[in-house]
């Protein structure tokens, strides 16, 4: 299973369960949750970061999830990436902030994509009272091995704080060593 | 809500005052059923990826056989009014998306709905009408929540005062259909 910007390469472990089976569900989404950042956020970012740097762009003007994204070159081979906006996980866009330094470490794989080493800090403000922070504690680095489609191995560790009304309420570690599916999460630290 | 009330109020304050109907009082019985969601609290059917929804219990509500006991009084020719009251058990299941557990549990559920019946010109024997109810459902654990009963489309056949009735129903206790019988005096 490899991660692709804008066509939800990860499968959350308790999709099939989460739907209701008998037994219930046995895996927290917790980890889905923090996935959907390392994907939907940080995977579709780094593919709109190629995009641009192919044709040039210091923005994303085009029509995508991350459209008035800022891109700055910071040196050869770094960009860092700053965004503001409402932005869609599995369902409902909320409200999300996000700056995020990128290296390109290869360029281009035979699947089109770079691997990438990156540095994330930002926030979200969802519904009801509830917002978190996260940002990678140890470098977040994408690998493409070529043969699919996306990156489909992930390293690095991503840290997130949910608050309720302002309140601490979790916090959650997510750490990546391998296949996105192999990724492992803990909650209550 | 006070024009609700007030609506309600009036409706009621009539059937108490209403004369010169003959057999104005009907009860009615009814079971009926088909297994449909029972909105409540925090109940979701799609359970979006968010933090609200993966830290707070999430419900699914779904109800079996409803038994129901209607009273009416009739108001004018073409109106009564009265209220229903709703009896079944529910299935609830609560899931805790964080911890990722969830667990299943059967609860009692009771419903007041105060309601309006209207009757439609028919023959003496097939009579059709329609209902409008609104209330509130009582669920330990769950709370207090609004319930609503429609009835689009009914019919009582048989004498005036011993009758069989069916009826199609939507709403948020029960979505499909209700058979019974009542009585008329």
């Amino acid at each position: 299973m490899a991660l692709c910007a804008c066509s939800k390469g990860y499968t959350p472990v308790s999709s099939s369960d989460a739907v209701g089976g008998k037994n219930g569900y046995k895996y927290s989404e917790g980890k889905n949750y923090m996935m959907c950042i390392v994907d939907d956020l940080m995977a579709c970012a780094l593919e709109d970061l190629e995009i641009a740097i192919k044709n040039g762009k210091t923005s994303v003007n085009w029509a995508s999830n991350f459209t008035g994204m800022q891109i700055s070159k910071l040196a050869d081979d770094k960009w860092q990436l700053s965004f503001s906006g409402p932005l869609r996980f599995d369902g409902i866009a909320y409200e999300t902030t996000f700056t995020m330094k990128a290296e390109r470490k290869v360029n281009q794989q035979a699947n089109g994509h770079a691997n990438w080493t990156t540095e994330i800090t930002g926030s979200r403000t969802e519904q009801k009272g509830y917002s978190c922070t996260f940002e990678s504690v140890d470098p977040i680095s994408f690998y493409a091995d070529g043969i699919v489609n996306g990156w489909n191995s992930l390293h690095g560790t991503l840290s997130m704080i949910v608050y309720d009304n302002g309140k601490i309420k979790d916090k959650c570690l997510l750490t990546l060593d391998g296949r996105p599916s192999e990724a492992t999460f803990v909650r209550g630290l | 809500m006070r024009k609700t009330v007030i609506i309600i109020a009036a409706l009621l304050l009539a059937a108490f005052t209403a004369k010169g109907q003959t057999m104005p009082h009907e009860i009615n019985f009814y079971i009926g059923g088909y297994n449909s969601q029972y909105l409540a609290y925090n109940t979701s059917q799609d359970m979006p990826m968010d933090l609200y929804s993966l830290y707070e219990p999430m419900y699914r509500v779904s109800t079996g056989p409803v038994f129901t006991l209607d009273y009416n009084y009739s108001v004018l020719k073409w109106l009564s009014v009265g209220a229903q009251l709703h009896y079944g058990q529910i299935t609830v299941n609560t899931y805790k998306r964080i911890e990722g557990s969830s667990n299943t549990a059967k609860r009692d559920m009771f419903c007041l709905l105060p309601q309006a019946k209207l009757r439609i010109p028919s023959p003496a024997h097939f009579r059709m009408y329609g209902r409008l109810a609104a209330g509130i459902s009582y669920t330990p654990s769950l709370g207090v929540g609004f319930a609503y009963d429609i009835v689009p489309f009914g019919m009582e056949w048989g004498g005036q005062r011993v009758y069989g009735t069916a009826e199609l129903v939507y709403g948020n206790v029960i979505k499909g259909g209700r058979i019974g019988m009542g009585i008329r005096f």
